[in-house]
């Protein structure tokens, strides 16, 4: 195989007009010192064209994120171009020498990055920070790179630049520092843009407006960009081409409406049917997962990679090496499959068991909790104010809301982890509100449990994995004896599907979906009445999440377990919930039933979280975005009237500033709190979903 | 920030009080020591009972740390330069002033004769190996932590770390092998006065070496890690990918990041440079500090040992003060929050 | 969102199954580890085989060596300035120092990581009360500490451990201090609290594992240190009483004819530097080895 020569190409100043401006061909990157290699990409080719957007999509493992760091040629002392060729403008980029890359930088290819706040050094100014961009690569004098700085603050929609070029990037908040590290690629007037993940990690509606800005500031500038996330429904809408990657290679290309209608790749259908769909709920569809796992890097198979996991496999055919990316019958759509003609999508949409509609008696009842925290400077941080709702026996509450919103420490009221600062919270006739945790006798510390949201830190990572299973089922004398404990907890691993065999390996060696499997069986060991999901899916793959959940789902019916279950994740919330309470710093703003809260008539918060969900179905997007402009408030210092009102874009007036706004009752489950009139919030034509999807 | 200062201070004065009087419980655990030590030993035990009860040396030790603390702050003037007790220690500044230390019972001067000398001494000598431990340590720190594990970073590591195995006697005793009676460059002993023949640069010049040899490799060490901390952050790829060569990246963003750690770690070395040198200073017959500190608690002074203590204590809440102003200053995380 | 972006490296580590036998070849793994290990096992051997090896008495005065007390035949080290074997005198100083000095730092481990746990998890007046203290106690620069202490109370065993225990515990706290102010965050932490786990457990089985590994590489560096700290003692004349060799006074003694025979300082010295330098390079590579 050739390597890579690594001459100086001579300068082409403008590509003919036909080529394309990134050319990716044969590209494998391996990974490792003398002893052991890692093939983190086998095999990759596609082209970027000028002016067009290319989404690179695949779970972890994939090698997306190795490949941007190829092409910025930062693979890090262990890692290097095996073989293949990636062209930027007709350059030859591997095995480049610095110059030419650093030449390339910042000015030809520019990245956006998955985490603003680490990607930008905390003690330099943002003005320092962008002005480095235009000195290094334009030429410009130091005022001009500073002018060019706040015009570029401005372009990006940040307020008052000229403040903004003296502050430091710990003041700003995540939607504004992702700004800024845009700001600072597109200063270079690139011509390709690399986005890694750029915005995993921010609000939903933070998410909606930081895209909306790159969609916009691309045709401004007529940049190419090469967008690479996880989420298949954010880059259906960006890009002009998706490709799949999966374990190492592109396994199908096409544009976004031909991958939804007519996925061709096995791993595409399952992706897809794995991604809850907004339009429907738990009774109506149940969220398939792919069987098996993402292989490591050492157990890919010989010919197709997916193969292990694939019901179309066959033997002589799909396990032939070398096999290669075939057009199918569409233009420009590409897959790596021999069967692709023959296997049959299998749709799992299979129906549920029908559910009871009894309404069913209370389980925990929340009134008026709130917790204020007293803070520096004699001021108080209200984290949670004047909550209540309620969840029955065996229901599904879902609590909505985005960072700051108070969700997660209403979870750590409920279960004892903080005390409420006032309110009640009532299970079993008792207020537990003020009780916490070691105040709690071992009857009511059974009867709640909770699964948490990072797999990485749930279980001690010097303890066996089943170590707090163990000490569960002995604490609450579920089990008395090792014998006893041991076979229980064999019994509730594979509850979670796992094998009894991993019991005693230690945390390091299991994969994510795996930690957090554990961690439900160790929710489950105490057989608790009340069950608190914080975000327990979302660290986890796209395809790891559906089976998650389905599990979840499928021991919380069994056992009638009541469930809190916190997410932003509006399409999972919909998949997974019956009843939902939406939450805005620190205050309920609506809640429902799953069909009320989707049916249309929402509070005008809950209208913007709907309409900023991605959908890879066509059919399924809001048909209006609703843009939230300014910042959250700081929970320091609250708004008097309604906490929504200063970004409300249905704001009544005056009256949303000056006093907390009333109660609608839209029926007996669904209470709006807005100062719009109840007939104006439901007279409001449909704008977010298809009429027709919004019926369960 | 007015609030904030006067705060520490309290804080300061606090940590002196408490830790002065832990030294006094410590030291005049036995009393009338003082007694014994200022007559001398060839004075009779019935001497020794008078100037006792003089003295009152026999009250508990609450009021003979109280008196003491009476005489420091000028309150009161001290007991053993009252010509009653027939010892004639005179103070040329008086008898009752703030920041009378007391009377040294072991050079039979007032403390305040010596404590001052030796430490300007110390000072200096410490002052010198200072000045040569921040560029050495940041230039080695810095550059092993550039790329860890590389030739460069294994090669000053070495040095760094065999460095600061190798304790100060050991030290002297290698380089005055090898400096005066090898090759006879350098003089033995630094006494600072030039009735040897040899001049005072050069008596200066063993002594700090010792210091710089055994702290220096340590700093680097700190400064290695933060450094290697620095290089691994996101925003150091952030200014790579911007296309940033590395020297201007790490001049330009890793420096000033890498530093504010160790910016602490530096400035405590004032303290040891001050207060822990004694080893050198015993070497090279130093007239320092330390020196002063090792005989007056062999001796038992209690007089100079506390003053010693008072001054080696203001000097490191001094520097722990500013070390943690630095750190505000350095981060605006922490300036502005 | 590690799971997402993680390196492909971490996938290779999570693919080793057979992590006890690698356990025990990681030792070695590190060149630094390996040499800090040797030279720390030369010592430990020679000062525990010191009765059975065919040495000299350490403190028989040999008349006939005083008028040339350098290395001979009978005496490999040559003697010291009354005449008694100095190779001999540097082994069974040895087991002086191999004793004291990890005594007292596992004593000032054991006081210091109490005392950081429990300011870490309470936190409150608790933590404030200690970290007073201990700054207090941090003031003062180490030597003038034992000084201090060591002159007033007598050079003995009990009280060099004493004096190692004020002047580390607080370093040891701070450092235990603040790796339970990070791990406290951990959500297995909660978890534990969540069924019924008291104070105690959590901070022995839950926290204090997780400490280990640097407290460890501390640990040694403080083995290190102290036994500068004994030597330094020693040389100022605050050693352990007469009969014991002591390192740090036998350099101290010969440095009177150092002009005529260095080699008597130079032994202890080098036997002094070769064992802190064994204990700095363990803790070196111990470090090293703990990054994945």
């Amino acid at each position: 195989m050739n390597q890579a020569v690594a001459v100086e190409p001579e300068l082409v100043a403008v590509p003919p007009a036909n080529s394309p401006l990134l050319e990716i061909r044969d590209l494998r990157i391996e990974f490792g010192g003398q002893n052991e290699s890692l093939v983190a990409v086998s095999r990759l080719s596609f082209d970027v064209a000028a002016g067009e957007s290319y989404g690179l999509v695949g779970e972890s493992g994939c090698g997306k994120s190795t490949t941007a760091m190829a092409i910025m040629g930062h693979l890090g002392s262990n890692g290097a171009v095996a073989h293949g060729s990636i062209r930027f403008q007709g350059r030859e980029l591997v095995g480049a020498s610095t110059k030419v890359l650093r030449s390339i930088r910042g000015r030809g290819i520019a990245m956006v990055y998955q985490d603003p706040m680490s990607a930008l050094n905390p003690v330099k100014t943002i003005g320092a920070q962008l002005a480095e961009v235009p000195l290094l690569h334009l030429g410009v004098s130091r005022d001009e790179a500073y002018d060019m700085a706040a015009a570029m603050l401005k372009d990006v929609r940040l307020p008052d630049p000229g403040e903004m070029l003296k502050r430091y990037p710990h003041q700003l908040s995540g939607g504004q520092q992702q700004r800024v590290v845009i700001a600072m690629a597109l200063l270079g007037r690139p011509s390709l843009l690399l986005l890694d993940e750029p915005t995993t990690g921010l609000d939903v509606t933070v998410e909606a407006a930081v895209i909306d800005l790159i969609a916009e500031l691309r045709r401004r500038y007529a940049t190419s960009l090469l967008f690479i996330s996880h989420n298949l429904g954010l880059i259906a809408e960006c890009c002009d081409r998706v490709g799949i990657m999966y374990s190492g290679e592109l396994v199908e290309e096409a544009a976004p409406e031909a991958l939804f209608r007519r996925p061709r790749h096995p791993y595409t259908q399952g992706l897809i049917d794995c991604i809850p769909d907004i339009g429907a709920g738990k009774h109506a569809r149940m969220l398939a997962a792919i069987p098996g796992h993402i292989p490591l890097p050492s157990e890919r198979p010989q010919g197709c990679v997916f193969a292990p996991r694939c019901a179309g496999f066959k033997a002589g055919a799909c396990d032939q090496p070398g096999l290669p990316l075939e057009s199918t019958d569409e233009a420009g759509h590409l897959v790596r499959c021999v069967r692709w003609k023959e296997v049959v999508r299998t749709q799992t949409r299979v129906p549920p068991e029908p559910h009871g509609d009894a309404a069913p008696a209370s389980a925990i009842e929340l009134a008026e909790v709130s917790k204020v925290y007293r803070v520096r400077h004699r001021k108080l941080l209200k984290a949670n104010e004047g909550v209540s709702f309620d969840a029955g026996k065996a229901e599904i509450v879902a609590l909505v809301g985005e960072s700051g919103c108070g969700k997660s420490t209403l979870a750590r009221i409920v279960t004892g982890l903080d005390r409420a600062s006032s309110g009640e919270v009532r299970l079993a006739e008792q207020n537990i509100a003020q009780l916490s945790a070691h105040e709690r006798p071992r009857s009511l510390l059974q009867s709640i449990q909770m699964i948490f949201q990072n797999p990485e830190s749930t279980l001690n990572p010097s303890h066996s994995a089943a170590f707090s299973i163990r000490r569960s089922l002995k604490n609450f004398g579920i089990c008395k004896g090792r014998t006893a404990i041991n076979q229980r907890m064999r019994e509730l691993l594979e509850m979670v599907r796992l094998s009894p065999a991993l019991a005693d390996r230690k945390p390091e060696q299991l994969s994510g979906g795996q930690k957090q499997r554990i961690a439900i069986a160790r929710a489950f060991a105490a057989n608790p009445s009340l069950i608190i999901a914080d975000e327990p899916v979302s660290a986890l793959d796209v395809s790891v999440q559906a089976a998650v959940v389905t599990l979840l789902l499928d021991i919380q019916r069994k056992r009638h377990t009541t469930m809190l279950f916190i997410s932003h994740d509006l399409a999972l919330v919909r998949h997974v919930a019956d009843k939902i309470v939406v939450m805005y710093l620190g205050k309920v703003m609506e809640k429902g039933t799953v069909d009320e809260i989707f049916g249309g008539v929402t509070h005008p918060y809950t209208e913007a979280l709907l309409s900023a969900v991605r959908s890879i179905d066509p059919d399924k997007r809001p048909r209006q975005r609703i843009r939230l402009e300014g910042e959250m408030p700081s929970p320091i210092e609250v708004p008097r009237g309604c906490r929504f009102a200063s970004r409300c874009p249905r704001k009544v007036g005056p009256i949303c500033d000056r006093e907390p706004p009333p109660v609608r009752r839209l029926s007996e489950t669904h209470e709006i709190h807005c100062h719009i009139e109840a007939e104006a919030l439901g007279s409001r034509a449909l704008v977010l979903l298809d009429a027709g999807s919004s019926a369960a | 920030m007015a609030r904030y200062l006067i705060g520490r201070l309290g804080l300061m004065l606090l940590t002196m009080a408490c830790a002065s009087f832990l030294v006094f419980a410590v030291c005049e655990f036995t009393p009338g020591s003082v007694a014994r030590k200022s007559l001398g030993p060839f004075a009779t035990q019935q001497q020794v009972q008078l100037l006792m009860e003089k003295l009152k040396a026999n009250d508990p030790l609450m009021v003979r740390y109280g008196r003491w603390l009476g005489v420091l702050l000028g309150l009161i003037p001290d007991p053993l330069q009252d010509p009653g007790t027939g010892l004639n220690f005179t103070d040329w500044r008086g008898k009752q002033y703030f920041g009378n230390f007391g009377y040294s019972t072991l050079n039979k001067l007032p403390v305040n004769d010596i404590i001052w000398e030796r430490l300007g001494n110390t000072a200096l000598l410490g002052g010198i190996a200072f000045l040569l431990i921040i560029p050495f340590s940041i230039l080695f720190g810095v550059l092993s932590g550039l790329k860890e594990g590389g030739g460069l970073d294994r090669s000053l590591s070495v040095i760094c770390i065999t460095f600061t195995s190798i304790p100060e006697f050991a030290s002297g005793v290698f380089l005055v092998t090898l400096f005066v009676i090898l090759w006879p460059l350098l003089p033995g002993t630094s006494p600072l006065n030039t009735d040897a023949g040899w001049s005072l640069p050069s008596q200066l010049v063993l002594p700090v070496a010792v210091l710089v040899v055994y702290d220096f490799g340590y700093v680097a060490r700190m400064i290695r890690v933060s450094m290697i901390g620095v290089m691994e952050k996101p925003y150091i790829r952030t200014a790579l990918l911007k296309g940033m060569s590395t020297r201007q990246v790490v001049l330009g963003h890793a420096l000033r990041n890498a530093m504010i750690a160790p910016f602490t770690v530096l400035l405590l070395q004032i303290n040891f440079l001050i207060s822990g040198v004694v080893v050198t200073e015993l070497v090279f017959a130093y007239p320092g500090f330390g020196r002063l500190i090792l005989e007056a608690s062999l001796f038992g002074d209690v007089a100079t040992i506390e003053a010693a203590t008072l001054i080696t204590v203001a000097i490191a809440v001094t520097t722990q003060f500013i070390g943690d102003l630095g750190y505000v200053l350095l981060d605006p995380r922490v300036r502005i929050s | 969102m590690s799971a997402l972006t993680g390196s492909p490296l971490k996938v290779s580590a999570a693919a080793t199954r057979t992590v006890g036998r690698r356990k025990r070849k990681l030792l070695f793994r590190s060149r630094t580890a390996a040499i800090g290990f040797f030279l720390v096992s030369f010592w430990v051997l020679a000062a525990l085989f010191a009765p059975v090896l065919p040495l000299a008495s350490p403190t028989q005065q040999d008349a006939l060596a005083l008028a040339d007390p350098t290395p001979s035949a009978k005496h490999v080290l040559g003697t010291d300035l009354l005449g008694r074997d100095v190779l001999s005198r540097l082994i069974y100083g040895a087991r002086t120092v191999l004793t004291v000095a990890p005594l007292s730092v596992a004593v000032a481990m054991l006081v210091g990581i109490t005392i950081g746990m429990l300011a870490g998890y309470y936190g409150g007046w608790i933590d404030l009360l200690i970290s007073r203290i201990s700054d207090i106690l941090l003031a003062f620069p180490v030597v003038v500490l034992y000084v201090i202490l060591i002159a007033n109370i007598g050079p003995s065993i009990l009280n060099i451990v004493i004096a190692t225990t004020i002047a580390s515990a607080p370093g040891i706290g701070r450092i235990t201090r603040s790796l339970v102010l990070g791990l406290k965050q951990q959500e297995y932490i909660a978890a534990a609290k969540l069924r019924g786990e008291n104070a105690l457990y959590i901070m022995v089985v839950e926290l204090l594992p997780n400490c280990r590994g640097m407290l460890i590489v501390d640990a040694c560096l403080r083995i290190g240190y102290t036994i500068i700290t004994i030597g330094i003692l020693g040389f100022l004349g605050l050693g352990l009483p007469p009969p014991n060799p002591d390192w740090g006074g036998m350099v101290k003694e010969s440095t009177t004819v150092l002009n005529v025979w260095p080699l008597m300082s130079l032994f202890p010295a080098f036997a002094i530097v070769s064992l802190v330098l064994g204990f700095n390079l363990l803790a070196d590579g111990l470090r090293e080895l703990r990054k994945p």
